[in-house]
């Protein structure tokens, strides 16, 4: 059995994060990761400023092969059933397209941790000093002694099933697929990334260019049929953004995503010895972007780990305390009265729209307002509104509602 | 939401306040040796015994306890690591040896009568002449039984059974009490809260027979252990006695006591070496005074080594 | 596939290169540890040539972060130096096998630069004697690592002290010749690197070399406000002066930008001998006065006290109770006040360190209160330096930003008078190129309480107050970490580069200090 200081399951960015963390301060790390490295990974890889800003604070400049084609991307256009579209540039400049397969896999090298790949999480016991944490090595058993666990898997965090086994059932799945076109005509811009409010499309529907190809995705809630809801997108770009596409090739992909804990304050940051976070602990953008808040997530998971460990405290309470900032900022932008009175996002939403005639910002307004309607099913109306509400009053968001 | 944290050696940030005061560090300049050296030590998990160096060298003084800013109680980490460091001492059999010696005089020792005692310690009860004068100078009773053996076991980490700490509490519990030994007063504050308690060198010190004759060409040695462990008011007391006497204390610019003696561990029972003496050297440096007064008898071998200056004992100002 | 790392720094013709994040241009500031490629061979080699070194984890473990807290990195090994030879003989072996050495005095760095990225952490505080007082020439030569306290204890004894110091005891004399220094009489007096009137330094290649404005004075120029980018100062000899205690005032504001104006006014008419801003947020602005003797402050009284637009503390005390008054909603903040108040106050007024009315050992009674009530386990203290026009701007920006972040936080403003004849010690260094006269320094320091907050809320604090030095134009007290994509953006490419040219010349390898600046 290997005897470590913390072992991190799945060789993600946020996981790159907390490694860099733990190994600057000196524990012996080992992150765990079910495929074999490089691997590959859904994602739109349009990074957000901040999310840029911490791989290069951290990690260094990209190297190339990091990159997809187009390899920056400038901001935002939102698009809306009544024909207005609105871009929005970032604030803080041009962002990097990652090719996700090689930037994890850059990122995970840089932060010095020694990573065992095809190396499947198969269970942990928390023995309140250490964990024992269960693993299948290509196919065969192996076990870690840790002090610590970072469970860093996504949204379908097999760490998240061992601690919280019924915590699937309780939240709405959805299910994001993207297919890759060849062009024939696409009068979208491939500086940006392209996103619709429109109910009839999804409930996540977007379009961006990547090595020479179309993306053309939607996600919707688990249990519709992906190739209908994605013919459905691919008509209505042509129809209406006069977009023409050959058909797409084998290569298309889909996963499921978890949003809404971080909408409604629903955050899963783990119990005793193990630590929950990234996606898998809830942390998504406004815009459906989860990396820049899982690396920041992770590194704080890192950074708790190490303070505990030193000032010998409770590592679930200084994890809490430390992620409030991380939490803010994610909860923050979904909340209506910052995007109302303030500007949370990394693109100015606000100017955009005063940039729009009288006539258009109305129709905007009331395009947005149809498509939150899309999401009344699952009754976040109240808990949307305690949290803004918390926000002014406790100068944060309750700590009571995280698991 | 959450409680808070204790205040042990997990807090220490590291700002180092405490080497500035550590007469270890001073000798050694090497981190290692400094109560900041050994919580971060500890912060990284090293045992008792990886920090022998700097434990051994540890004289006690408690210096670093009224700075630190944390409010850590460096004193009791360093005492707590020696009592895990102390069965694995090669010397451990020669301090038993000592111990023993002291706890079979003290177990001949009679009940005392009731009233205030003084608890001289050996290095005084070595001088019947003194011994006597400040007895009559104080109006208190000899106690026979000073705890000498429990003094020691506490400076080395040693064991007291809890019958021999019963016996010698018992005897005390409820009296006026003015202790020689700086460790054993700071523990008797603990064990006998309900007691009165003086070092013998404030007792002293407050009697107008012999603050009068302290005169400002004087350069007064104040005990260490005894004033660190009472910080806040003696350093009030302290001033007030450089006010009205004029006297130069052996404080530093922090009002931290500087100790006399730095006397390693292994070294405890040996004779003064030149080593052992280099603070009071650090003492005297630009500074010319016509006496040395002392607290702690102890302390005048280290001065005696260092200089030709006379050094007396407080109770040694009193004219007969 | 294996990807080769890039060195930080390098920016390829790539649209997300990092000059690609407009306006907040970043550099790696959590730097990769180094590989370390040939450690085996080059300790055989310094055990050679006598250099005790200490591996493992306790002896490394001490060094993991610095004051700042927020900047992690574990050295291969430690050497505490003992002499200049030993430093030489460390130096020539790293530059030889290539590894790099991070030197380290007090630690009181906040952004890393005093945490090793592995290699070798050099610990100065082995180097801390007292070598030779004059007091005729009022000249003390002492080794570098020295604490600033274990300077003034020496002194103390011959009735001398030193000139000015930061106020922290703990840091050490070569750190603060290496980064500035700024105590309450730097307005008159200049920071602390302005005392120092030779140095023994040894160079990045292993030689020992002595100089000063007259003896290999470009060495001198750069080693001074050098951030320890051209050599290990292993001895300083600084001036010093006659010791005097000193007669404090306290003034109160509620604005800051008339505390200043009357701070500036004062430093402008050298009426006072110390002059300082300490705040409780911007609540309480208290511009403290001092006097090093009954003329200067008989002087002050007859001449420039009535023209002070602040209040006693009993004037204050009832202004902040009619404030209050009329904004009920604001009780939190005046119950703060008062409860800081309580605290505080004593603390400066302890009866041990008063005799008729006079302040002694001021250095000690600051620099406990700065610790006991402004200490804590992340010293987070971004700052700005300005030319004296600029500075109310820089204050006020500052302030907001440290309303955003924090529930409490305290200012600390002082002016630093510059001498002309050190121009080019000044290069590339805290002091803003275009200040004439006086720079003005503030730092923004929120008050942790106990808190516990992530790095990047601390991180993103700080590029906040950072970012306003670079649209004022500004410098800051000191540099390096975090700091390293600033430095571009405040001195420009051509400057920077220049010293970068001039680095590689004294430093081939590039090994000491690496992560600081370059």
């Amino acid at each position: 059995m290997r005897n470590v200081d913390v072992v991190i399951v799945g060789a993600s960015l946020a996981a790159a994060a907390a490694a860099k963390r733990l190994v600057d301060a000196g524990l012996e790390t080992v992150i765990l990761e079910r495929k074999e490295l490089p691997r590959h990974k859904i994602c739109s890889g349009i990074l957000s400023p901040r999310g840029h800003r911490f791989l290069l604070e951290n990690f260094g400049p990209l190297p190339p092969e990091t990159l997809h084609q187009p390899t920056a991307c400038r901001g935002v256009t939102f698009h809306f059933p009544s024909m207005v579209s609105m871009p929005m540039d970032f604030f803080h400049g041009t962002t990097p397209h990652l090719h996700r397969k090689y930037s994890d896999h850059w990122a995970i090298q840089r932060s010095g941790a020694e990573v065992h790949d095809q190396t499947s999480f198969a269970g942990l016991e928390d023995k309140a000093d250490h964990v024992l944490v269960h693993a299948r090595q290509n196919g065969a058993p192996v076990e870690y002694r840790a002090r610590q666990v970072i469970g860093a898997d996504g949204p379908s965090s097999l760490v998240v099933r061992a601690v919280y086994p019924d915590y699937t059932k309780q939240i709405p799945w959805f299910f994001v697929g993207q297919k890759f076109h060849e062009i024939i005509d696409c009068p979208l811009s491939s500086d940006y990334f392209h996103f619709w409010f429109h109910p009839g499309l999804g409930h996540y529907t977007w379009s961006h260019a990547r090595d020479g190809r179309q993306i053309v995705g939607v996600g919707f809630k688990r249990g519709d049929n992906f190739a209908k809801k994605h013919q459905v997108v691919e008509q209505y770009l042509r129809d209406k953004h006069g977009v023409q596409l050959k058909p797409a090739a084998d290569d298309h992909e889909g996963c499921a995503e978890n949003f809404g804990p971080s909408l409604i304050n629903r955050y899963l940051f783990g119990k005793g010895n193990v630590l929950v976070t990234g996606q898998a602990a809830g942390f998504l953008n406004m815009i459906g972007e989860g990396m820049s808040c899982a690396l920041h997530s992770g590194a704080i998971s890192g950074e708790a780990i190490v303070e505990a460990q030193r000032r010998n405290r409770p590592v679930q309470e200084i994890y809490r305390r430390m992620i409030a900032s991380e939490v803010r900022r994610c909860s923050d932008q979904w909340n209506p009265l910052k995007i109302a009175f303030e500007r949370p996002h990394e693109a100015d939403f606000p100017e955009a729209l005063m940039k729009l005639s009288w006539r258009e910002r109305g129709l905007v307004l009331r395009d947005m307002w149809r498509f939150i309607v899309l999401f009344k099913e699952f009754k976040w109306g109240r808990q949307i509104a305690s949290a803004a509400l918390q926000r002014p009053l406790l100068g944060g968001y309750s700590m009571q509602r995280w698991q | 939401m959450f409680a808070a944290a204790p205040l042990d050696h997990a807090c220490c940030s590291g700002c180092s306040l405490c080497r500035l005061v550590c007469p270890m560090w001073r000798q050694h300049r090497d981190p290692r040796f400094s109560p900041e050296g050994l919580a971060k030590a500890r912060q990284c998990g090293a045992t008792a015994a990886e920090l022998t160096a700097p434990l051994e060298a540890c004289s006690l003084c408690g210096a670093c306890d009224p700075v630190c800013p944390e409010g850590i109680d460096l004193y009791a980490m360093v005492m707590e690591l020696r009592r895990d460091l102390s069965p694995a001492l090669p010397y451990r059999q020669a301090l038993d040896a000592l111990q023993a010696k002291f706890a079979l005089a003290a177990a001949a020792a009679e009940a005392p009568a009731a009233g205030a005692q003084f608890l001289p310690g050996p290095a005084l009860r070595a001088h019947p002449v003194l011994l006597a004068r400040v007895k009559a100078l104080l109006g208190y009773a000899c106690a026979a039984d000073d705890g000498a053996d429990i003094a020691l076991a506490l400076e080395t980490g040693g064991e007291i059974s809890p019958a021999r700490r019963r016996r010698f509490l018992d005897r005390l519990s409820g009296r006026t009490l003015a202790v020689g030994d700086g460790l054993l007063l700071r523990q008797l504050r603990q064990w006998l809260p309900g007691a009165r308690l003086q070092s013998l060198g404030e007792a002293l010190a407050s009697l107008t027979t012999i603050r009068r004759r302290l005169a400002s060409t004087d350069f007064y040695v104040i005990e260490p252990r005894a004033y660190h462990a009472d910080y806040e008011r003696l350093v009030a007391y302290y001033d007030r006695l450089q006010v009205e006497t004029g006297c130069a204390l052996n404080l530093d610019l922090q009002r931290i006591a500087i100790p006399a003696l730095r006397q390693a561990l292994p070294r405890l029972a040996a004779p003064l070496a030149d080593a052992d003496a280099t603070q009071a050297r650090w003492m005297l440096q630009g500074r010319r005074p016509q006496r040395i007064v002392v607290e702690s008898l102890a302390d005048r071998a280290a001065f005696e080594r260092v200089c030709d200056i006379p050094v007396l004992h407080l109770a040694e100002l009193a004219q007969d | 596939m294996n990807i080769p790392p890039v060195e930080p720094g390098t920016v390829g013709p790539c649209p997300v290169a990092p000059d690609a994040l407009q306006g907040i241009k970043r550099q790696q500031t959590n730097p990769a540890r180094w590989n370390g490629a040939g450690w085996q061979d080059f300790v055989a080699a310094l055990r050679s040539a006598g250099v005790e070194l200490t591996e493992g984890r306790a002896a490394c473990g001490a060094y993991v972060t610095d004051a700042g807290g927020t900047a992690y990195g574990q050295p291969h090994g430690v050497v505490i130096a003992h002499s200049a030879g030993e430093v030489a003989a460390l130096l020539r072996t790293a530059q030889a096998h290539r590894v790099p050495v991070t030197v380290r005095g007090g630690g009181l760095t906040t952004e890393g630069e005093a945490v090793a990225y592995g290699g070798v952490l050099l610990d100065m505080t082995g180097m801390s004697r007292v070598l030779a007082i004059d007091a005729a020439a009022l000249t003390v030569r002492v080794e570098a690592g020295i604490y600033w306290h274990s300077l003034a204890e020496e002194l103390r004894r011959e009735k001398l002290d030193y000139l000015s110091a930061p106020l922290n005891l703990t840091s050490s004399v070569g750190g603060t010749l290496g980064v500035g220094g700024i105590d309450v009489n730097s307005a008159r007096l200049g920071c602390s690197a302005d005392q120092a009137l030779s140095l023994q330094v040894v160079t990045p290649t292993g030689e020992i070399v002595e100089c000063s404005d007259t003896e290999n004075a470009e060495l001198f120029q750069r080693v001074i406000l050098g951030y320890g980018q051209f050599g290990v100062i292993t001895e300083a000899t600084l001036r010093i002066r006659r010791y005097t205690p000193l007669s404090m005032h306290y003034y109160y504001y509620s604005s800051l930008a008339t505390a200043i104006e009357d701070l500036q006014m004062l430093d402008r008419n050298d009426a006072s001998d110390y002059s300082g801003i300490l705040t409780i947020m911007d609540c309480a602005v208290n511009l403290l006065v001092a006097f090093d003797s009954d003329e200067r402050e008989a002087a002050f009284r007859r001449d420039w006290e009535a023209r002070l637009r602040g209040h006693g503390e009993f004037g204050f005390a009832l202004c902040m109770l009619g404030h209050y008054a009329l904004r009920p909603w604001k009780a939190g903040e005046a119950l703060y006040l008062l409860k800081r108040k309580q605290a505080v106050f004593p603390e400066f007024r302890r009866p041990e360190y008063m005799r008729d009315g006079k302040m002694h050992d001021r250095s000690v009674v600051f620099s406990r209160a700065v610790w006991k009530h402004w200490g804590s386990r992340n010293m987070v203290i971004p700052d700005l330096a300005t030319p004296a026009d600029r500075f109310v701007a820089a204050v006020e920006r500052g302030n907001a930003v440290c309303r955003k972040f924090f529930p409490h936080y305290t200012l600390y403003c002082v002016g630093i008078k510059l001498r002309p004849e050190h121009r080019p010690h000044y290069e590339m260094s805290c002091v803003p190129p275009d200040a004439e006269g006086w720079a003005y320094g503030c730092e923004f320091e929120p008050m942790i309480e106990g808190e516990v907050y992530s790095r990047d809320h601390f991180q993103a604090f700080k590029n906040a107050i950072y970012d306003i030095g670079v649209d004022l134009g500004a410098s800051y007290y000191r540099f390096g970490g975090m700091m390293k994509g600033y430095i571009r953006r405040v001195f420009g490419d051509a400057l920077v580069d220049r010293h970068l040219a001039m680095k590689r010349k004294a430093d081939p390898a590039m090994i000491l200090n690496r992560d600081v600046i370059f």
